[in-house]
């Protein structure tokens, strides 16, 4: 199935729109390298598919530190807050709203009396509190990390090319996007091919 | 993967230990030793008297027993997950659980106070509690429900936990809340003449004798057996089979060391209150064993590699061993809040009493909140909140010097919690901290880490025969 480069112009319809370029290597050592390469030529817009996760990988592809861990922190505060205004405010609170027309507006917790403790017990919430804390945590962190990766993803046109269904059995790709400021449909496709690609496909989106 | 070369050990990862390490051992064992007898000495010459030295020395006894303990747990637990990456650091963690017997020697003391103490430091070791006849479970409960009336209006009775409560505050007006503390320590007395009758079966010399005869040998055995074992792999032993043994061994072994540290936590801290119980204490003794045994893990093999051993532990291992500490200041925080919630929501007078003597209390005005609560303020936030805040980025954690620092902090807070567990039975409100506390920890110090350098000298420093050891080398992680 692997193509010519040279081909590629003619296969490609002047009503479609580009996707991108895929390569197909054969081995962990062959995209390694090859991912190292394109990282230092400045491509932005491009990602490396494989059938496992590869120990090295971030750094040759020049992957940034993700900012999930912030999203995940201020999730935790907003839960931690939340904890607290809830239980404060359910149990705790004994005030009236100012300004308010007529008889002022009384804002009243629960109050009970739970084993003699005074109203506003912080020991008593911090179980509330830690596991809010927690569970908008973890949804600060998978619902983010879904976010940043676009996903679910409905469509890829990826899917469309034959070779690329080995991604998920026993080949690996480099795939560069169109949309790269860097991107050239012949010199991108011959770069990809000088880095030892068995194969370079254009993909149509 | 593909055909990478099987990562080897580099040469300066076989060498072992020198001359210098072992006069090293032997230096801090002699230094240890003679802390000991000036501490022994400085206290029984007026600084607090015998019973002193045995708090500051159960403190720090404590104190080492929970490293070695948890770096058992490591070896065992590492074992049964068949984990990788830990082939290369295990052999230091070995070493320091295989330090059991010197551990076993340094209980002697405690057992002479248990023997011949005549309940100086665990009150139900008293010979009063010998005679069956000194009063039945029901008569002394009676008896104690009209003494409570009168003790209260006693001034400081020489009861358990404030002996020097009337020393601890001066002057006039203060004189009313030492009266009230006074009341409280000898109210809590009385309970413990009538709650230890009950409790004779588990709480007696003889049988505390036998169970640390029983916990000293099995962790002795332990320690030595995956030592012994990992030592024989790289003697041409069959590698796989000897692993497959250990692996065996780990599970009814971790079954065995949860049980173990479990009463002995009960025997050594808890019991020195006979009248007190938490059924969290074992957990919570266990937390804080396994921090302390990752502070140390870190803190050696760093040592170890400033004198170029061990080259091969990279930022990947210290990546890890950083996320178990983490997980273990948290796993402390959870148990220790756990613990104390319960007794507060509870709040029975027999058990909320514990929390009163460390300064924790909302009663107003009460003499208690002193130095102790100082102390338990630090321990919420020195011992859980500043190092969870501190350790939570994996930089840091990747980060040399600043796991280092908070590998230190966390074994200064782990000294601390020990500290304000075991020393208000000594004294409270008073805070008790002195150069006995400190000449036992130079000496029970010295001579446990002395004898785990000693031990460690007769073997390489990385588990060489391990199958696992390439997975270990080339450990990454994503």
């Amino acid at each position: 199935m692997a193509q010519d480069p040279s081909t590629i112009e003619s296969a490609t319809g002047s009503e479609q729109i580009l996707h991108g370029v895929i390569a197909e290597f054969e081995t962990v050592n062959d995209v390694m390298h090859a991912a190292k390469k394109t990282r230092d030529e400045g491509f932005k817009h491009w990602d490396v598919h494989s059938p496992f996760p590869i120990h090295g990988i971030d750094a040759a592809i020049g992957i940034r530190p993700t900012i999930l861990p912030w999203i995940v922190l201020i999730c935790g505060l907003t839960g931690m807050c939340a904890g607290l205004v809830l239980a404060i405010g359910t149990m705790a609170t004994d005030f009236d709203v100012p300004g308010l027309p007529g008889a002022a507006a009384p804002i009243h917790g629960y109050t009970f009396m739970i084993s003699g403790k005074p109203f506003n017990s912080l020991p008593a919430y911090i179980p509330v509190v830690f596991e809010l804390t927690i569970l908008l945590s973890a949804f600060g962190a998978v619902f983010g990390m879904l976010l940043l990766n676009r996903l679910p993803k409905l469509y890829n046109p990826l899917l469309k090319s034959v070779n690329f269904r080995r991604s998920t059995a026993d080949r690996f790709f480099i795939e560069v996007q169109a949309r790269d400021r860097r991107f050239d449909q012949d010199k991108t496709a011959k770069f990809l091919e000088g880095l030892g690609a068995v194969s370079v496909e254009l993909i149509e989106d | 993967m593909a055909h990478h070369p099987e990562p080897q050990l580099k040469d300066a990862d076989r060498r072992r230990l020198g001359a210098g390490a072992r006069s090293f051992g032997w230096t801090a064992i002699v230094v240890g030793v003679v802390a000991l007898i000036a501490a022994a000495l400085l206290a029984k010459m007026g600084d607090g008297g015998l019973e002193r030295f045995g708090f500051a020395y159960v403190l720090n006894y404590a104190y080492f027993l929970s490293i070695s303990l948890g770096a058992l747990c490591i070896v065992l637990v590492t074992h049964i997950f068949r984990a990788s990456w830990v082939v290369v650091i295990r052999r230091i963690a070995e070493v320091m659980a295989a330090n059991m017997p010197v551990m076993a020697v340094l209980f002697i003391p405690i057992l002479l106070y248990v023997l011949m103490g005549d309940g100086m430091l665990y009150p139900w070791a008293a010979k009063k509690f010998d005679n069956p006849s000194a009063g039945g479970h029901h008569a002394s409960v009676e008896t104690h429900e009209t003494q409570i009336v009168t003790v209260s209006t006693e001034p400081a009775a020489e009861e358990h936990g404030g002996h020097q409560a009337a020393h601890a505050v001066e002057g006039d007006a203060a004189h009313a809340e030492v009266g009230l503390a006074a009341s409280r320590d000898a109210h809590h007395g009385e309970l413990v003449d009538v709650l230890v009758p009950g409790k004779r079966p588990y709480l007696t010399r003889s049988f505390f004798t036998a169970r640390w005869v029983f916990y000293l040998v099995l962790w002795s055995g332990l320690g030595l057996f995956f030592l012994k074992t990992s030592t024989a792999q790289e003697s041409g032993g069959d590698k796989a089979k000897l692993t497959r043994k250990m692996e065996v061994l780990a599970a009814p072994g971790t079954l065995l060391f949860a049980l173990t540290i479990t009463f002995a936590a009960f025997d050594l801290v808890m019991s020195l209150d006979p009248v007190w119980f938490s059924t969290m204490w074992g957990v919570y003794f266990f937390a804080g064993s396994m921090m302390g045994a990752f502070a140390t893990l870190i803190l050696a093999l760093m040592a170890l590699q400033r004198f170029g051993y061990v080259p091969s532990v990279s930022a990947e291992h210290y990546h890890d061993l950083g996320k178990l500490l983490f997980t273990f200041v948290f796993f402390w925080g959870y148990i220790a809040f756990s613990q104390f919630m319960l007794i507060w929501y509870a709040n029975l007078p027999e058990t909320n009493y514990w929390f009163e003597l460390r300064g924790i209390t909302s009663e107003a005005g009460s003499p208690y909140i002193a130095g102790w609560t100082c102390v338990a303020w630090v321990l919420l936030f020195g011992h859980l909140l500043i190092p969870f805040a501190g350790l939570l980025s994996r930089w840091i954690k990747r980060s040399r010097k600043l796991l280092a620092f908070w590998a230190i902090w966390l074994l200064v807070m782990h000294w601390v919690d020990h500290w304000w567990v075991v020393m208000p039975h000594y004294a409270s409100p008073a805070v008790t901290f002195g150069p006995v506390e400190v000449l036992c920890l130079i000496g029970v110090g010295g001579v446990a880490i002395g004898g785990a350098v000693l031990c460690a000298t007769r073997q390489g420093l990385i588990a060489a025969g391990d199958p696992r050891l390439g997975e270990s080398l080339s450990y990454g992680n994503i």
